[in-house]
């Protein structure tokens, strides 16, 4: 019954996006309005679909139906509530219904944000790409990633998801988060795509899905950072990044989502770059295809990839005509739509806004080579390198201090052209600031010409930042923190969190393994102090549960107990380990424990591993920093329309006063032409 | 702004940015869809023609061993009791080595890879086998040997050389065949015992 | 912003003395470190070899059988003195491509060049575009004075917007 319900919902889907393709091509050629109105039909329809097929599939884990396919193979009767619930995302089949869900319904949201402009040729088009995006989905579901697949005879339990990903509660939430900040970026690829279809790119619509596109770039980034730590609690190796294929394929989009944030405010301002800022919301939208690509296909060695590979040719396929589609129209229409405006001096917050850009393009081209040129040695020259975390880090780090230095000094740049005694006066106490926080950290210790002057960069950038915010605050009040340049100036100051934690949990980790016993011998001590911090061990303790096998160590650390532990889950012989963080503001310590506890009572001993790391904590408090500046930014702010006279007169004939608090669905015509 | 503004230069700047984009990563997908499965890749032996490494672990099973002095061939077989395929070819295991006894010319010897001593000595006890079985000396044999996965076999001539390798499980009569090839060439070739060139 | 007439030096100074702590504090941070113990050759050293039995991870970070005796044989090369170098070959020429760095020279210098070929470009592009654009400024007309002199003759509310000038980017719309 699941699966019937489960796969007519797939079917619904397809057939939907199917009639709705059909209408709005037919509306579109025809100028039919009453067509193009039925978007909003067709797209509660494959929302019904997508949700009829999600209930039908957690229903069948929940009750344990182990006559599909999918459930005899990823659930079982042991697995826990929430772990069981998040089965549906923890296999392939499973994540394409997730990520067709999410599609559906960003598709309902820009039908019913849209809903006074569904005749307008601009927002069909819009709305005929995305589901064209969902067709394409959908029919991944009907063929070979089909999650309803039943089996002649079910087992009568299955083996359950893999041990590490129901060891840790933040498996249930990094998925979703990361696929609603993937998924969300397919909006602002349709208005881009239909922007270029109608060759309508001077009116400001583009800036009006900028918001979508933060929306998404915000879960986008909730997502990855979570991830990070989940990896840093559940590996017991004290790693967060590990630059893996899987990683960077999520990061991609992020790196040119970024730059399109910023790169759209020179179009806002001064009606530039509209052309790269489409490019770059396409480039988005193809590298999440890509990285779907390349975690599902096994063409790239990563612990995180899904081992499946029949749905990769269809991934790639999909992959290369957007890129043949997107590169198509913009060729074509490409050179019709550049500005005449003109960057006046590259010491202007235009020529930040480009060097920025050009530097996120330049991340984005390393992370990417760096991902694939296994693949490219190896076709070209039959050479085997391999591309690991050196790499990366020797190549990132100084786009990294470059990015830092941006930060720094372009809030403080004006539009146009700044000249020197401007930058003079309004950078001198951020430079202080950052000499200050260098000062500070060599007196703590750290050591090493790259992370001191990250640090010094990174003080800067937040002296920049909080000089912002206050003049703003003290403006205008609370107000001074919402708005698109405070909010954004509250996201710097996450990202400069997490770059100080990065480069200080990076440079300065240290580890330690060893022998800890109850009662203390030669060689097998019952205390050792690790970086200031001391850790007792006080025995063994047992900490099953119904469904799994635990058994912990019970260790004192700085005077409260923590529990590492070795987990056994019924469905193989394979061990897991379960590590424990104690995190502070100052360091955090990671331990694991390399054996299961031997012996009993007094003579118990463990092997553990001790990682220290300083600053960890500041790494999840950036990213929710990130968000919730994100969030402030999406507020409208004291906004005013930027042709409203500043200090002209308002007499009367002249324009009416401007509105403090503009109706945010009101689009600003953008200055310049 | 109220200056007059050139017309726009009608260049294709945008077109070719574009295409020279797009063909580069067009490349990438052809690249991409050609691409085997990582797991299906195979790595090249760095002992494969060459002297054999010494086998320098303490012997859990039968006495020790020393591969110089012995004019024999010899399979040298990395395995853990834990690896279901090392289990799975242990039969195969066994009858090279009763063949090898009877004939006089083989010898079998296992070394442990990643497992315990008292589980590899209650594996022999249970599935049987006498050969030679030494203890992994820390996992530095089998970094000599370049092993990282298990079960992994070698195959060395009687002059020391490695001549074989075998990734998963040996299968006795492909053992056998081939030491029969080698022999006869070498008989062929003038008998001075000189091993062929390793084999894939 | 009124242009100011101090001497160049004094209105520089701050600036001069910033840098200059920056720069005593940066070398002393670089020239002051110590010689990387054996514990941290080896977590480097780890960190930079891939577990011949894993599919991406470094050595530091696994667990496998091969990766400890990876490990082990790092430890005892230190210990006997082998340098950095030496220790890595000897593990590259046990397990072929593990070494996570890509070699320098080969094909593979191709994966460090083409980024700073890649930015070289892109940012001389933009200055070839600048000179382009060099706007050379126009005189200062008469028919440009007199439309200033109009403007300032009207009338202006009495709540104006303060002393700011709207190129403060903290005026600027949001």
């Amino acid at each position: 019954m699941n699966a019937a319900l489960g796969f007519g919902g797939v079917v619904l889907g397809v057939v939907g996006c199917l009639g709705a393709i059909v209408t709005l091509a037919i509306g579109l050629k025809n100028h039919r309005s009453d067509l193009l109105r039925m978007s909003r039909t067709y797209a509660f329809m494959i929302l019904g679909a997508a949700v009829l097929s999600f209930i039908a599939m957690e229903r069948a884990l929940i009750t344990r139906d182990f006559s599909l396919k999918f459930v005899a193979t990823n659930g079982s009767s042991s697995t826990p509530a929430l772990y069981n619930f998040a089965t549906l995302w923890s296999a392939l089949e499973g994540s394409i219904l997730l990520w067709t869900l999410i599609l559906a319904g960003y598709t309902v949201a820009v039908v019913l944000k849209f809903r006074k402009r569904l005749t307008d040729p601009l927002v069909g088009w819009a709305m005929l790409t995305m589901f064209v995006v969902a067709l394409f989905f959908f029919g991944l579901m009907l063929g070979p990633a089909n999650p309803f697949r039943t089996l002649a005879v079910p087992p009568l339990d299955g083996p359950g998801p893999n041990p590490l990903l129901q060891n840790h509660p933040l498996m249930a939430f990094h998925p979703p988060m990361l696929y609603l900040g993937y998924v969300g970026f397919t909006v602002p690829f349709a208005f881009a795509i239909a922007a270029l279809t109608t060759g309508r790119l001077g009116e400001g619509w583009l800036v009006e899905t900028r918001r979508w596109t933060l929306f998404a770039w915000t879960f986008l980034t909730i997502g990855i950072v979570l991830g990070a730590w989940w990896s840093h609690e559940v590996l017991g190796w004290g790693g967060y990044w590990a630059w893996d294929p899987v990683e960077n394929a999520s990061f991609l989009p992020w790196i040119t989502a970024t730059a399109f944030i910023h790169s759209v405010m020179v179009q806002e301002r001064r009606g530039m770059l509209r052309v790269w800022n489409l490019s770059l919301l396409c480039a988005t939208f193809s590298l999440t295809i890509l990285g779907t690509f390349l975690t599902r296909s096994g063409v790239l060695d990563s612990v995180h990839a899904f081992s499946d590979s029949t749905i990769g040719p269809a991934l790639l396929t999909f992959f290369g005509l957007t890129v043949l589609v997107t590169v198509g129209l913009i060729a074509w229409r490409g050179d019709r739509l550049r500005s005449p405006a003109r960057i006046d001096s590259p010491v202007s917050r235009e020529g930040a806004f480009l060097l920025n850009n050009i530097v996120f393009a330049a991340f984005a081209f390393v992370v990417l080579l760096g991902t694939v040129f296994p693949l490219i040695a190896e076709a070209l020259n039959g050479d085997r390198v391999t591309v690991g975390v050196p790499y990366f880090e020797r190549m990132t780090m100084p786009i990294g201090l470059v990015l830092l230095f941006l930060m720094a000094i372009a809030p403080v740049l004006p539009w146009r052209k700044a000249s020197a005694e401007t930058l003079r006066t309004r950078l001198l106490w951020p430079g202080w600031v950052g000499t200050s926080v260098l000062i500070v950290a060599l007196l703590l210790g750290a050591q090493g010409f790259a992370p001191l002057l990250a640090f010094f960069l990174a003080g800067f950038a937040a002296g920049s930042a909080l000089r912002q915010l206050v003049l703003a605050t003290r403006r205008q009040g609370v107000h001074g923190l919402l708005g698109r340049t405070n909010g954004g100036m509250i996201v710097h100051l996450g990202v400069i969190m997490l770059a100080v934690a990065f480069v200080a949990s990076n440079a300065y980790q240290s580890e330690r393994e060893a022998r800890m016993c109850v009662t203390a011998k030669e060689g097998c001590p019952s205390t050792i102090t690790v970086a200031g911090h001391e850790i007792t061990y006080l025995g063994s303790v047992d900490a099953s549960t119904a469904a799994r096998t635990q058994i912990s160590a019970r260790l004192l650390i700085d005077g409260k107990v923590y529990q590492p532990g070795i987990q056994q889950f019924p469905n193989g012989n394979q061990q897991i380990g379960k590590p424990t963080v104690r995190n502070s503001p100052r360091d955090s310590l990671l331990i694991a424990l390399l054996n299961p506890p031997t012996g009993t009572g007094d003579t118990s001993s463990v092997q553990i591993r001790v990682v220290h790391q300083p600053l960890i904590v500041w790494l999840w408090t950036g990213g929710a920093l990130m968000a919730f500046g994100s969030l402030l930014a999406a507020f409208p702010g004291k906004r005013r329309n930027p042709t409203d006279p500043v200090s002209a007169p308002v007499a009367a004939g002249g324009s009416p006063p401007p509105d403090p608090d503009p109706d945010p669905d009101l689009v600003p015509v953008g200055a310049g032409a | 702004m109220t200056a007059t503004e050139p017309a726009p230069r009608r260049s294709r700047t945008v077109m070719f940015a574009a295409i020279g984009v797009g063909v580069v990563m067009l490349l990438l997908v052809v690249l991409l869809i050609t691409r085997k499965n990582a797991e299906e890749r195979s790595t090249d032996s760095p002992v494969l023609g060459k002297t054999a490494p010494a086998l320098n672990g303490k012997a859990l099973i039968g006495e020790e061993f020393d591969i110089g002095t012995t004019d024999r061939w010899l399979l040298v077989n990395f395995f853990a009791t834990w690896c279901v395929p090392c289990v799975q070819e242990h039969p195969q295991l066994r009858k090279v080595a009763a063949d090898g006894e009877k004939s006089g010319k083989v010898d079998v010897i296992s070394v442990v890879y990643g497992d315990k001593a008292a589980d590899v000595r209650r594996f022999f006890e249970e599935k049987g086998g006498d050969w030679t079985v030494l203890d992994s000396d820390d996992g530095r044999t089998a970094l000599d040997w370049g092993v990282a996965k298990v079960p992994e076999s070698f195959l060395v001539s009687p002059t020391g050389v490695v001549v074989e390798r075998f990734q998963g499980g040996v299968v006795a009569s492909d053992v056998e065949d081939l030491i029969a090839t080698y022999e006869d060439q070498a008989a062929g070739s003038g008998g001075s015992g000189s091993s062929g060139d390793g084999g894939s | 912003m009124s242009t100011s007439s101090k001497s160049g030096l004094r209105v520089w100074a701050p600036w001069i003395a910033m840098a200059v702590v920056i720069v005593v504090a940066l070398a002393i941070g670089t020239f002051g470190q110590p010689e990387p113990t054996p514990e941290q050759r080896a977590q480097n050293l780890a960190e930079t070899i891939r577990c011949p039995s894993c599919k991406s991870q470094a050595v530091a970070s696994s667990d496998t059988p091969s990766s400890q005796a990876v490990r082990l044989l790092i430890r005892e090369r230190i210990k006997a003195g082998d340098s950095d170098e030496q220790i890595r070959d000897y593990v590259a020429s046990r397990y072929p491509q593990t070494l996570l760095e890509p070699p320098g020279n080969g094909f593979g210098t191709l994966v460090w060049a083409l980024p700073v070929i890649f930015v070289i470009v892109a940012v001389a592009g933009l200055v070839v575009r600048f000179r382009a654009y060099r706007p050379g400024g126009r005189a200062v007309t008469q028919e440009d004075r007199d439309l200033v002199a109009e403007a300032l003759e009207a009338p202006v509310p009495p709540a104006a917007e303060g002393p700011d000038a709207p190129a403060d980017p903290v005026e600027e719309p949001v």
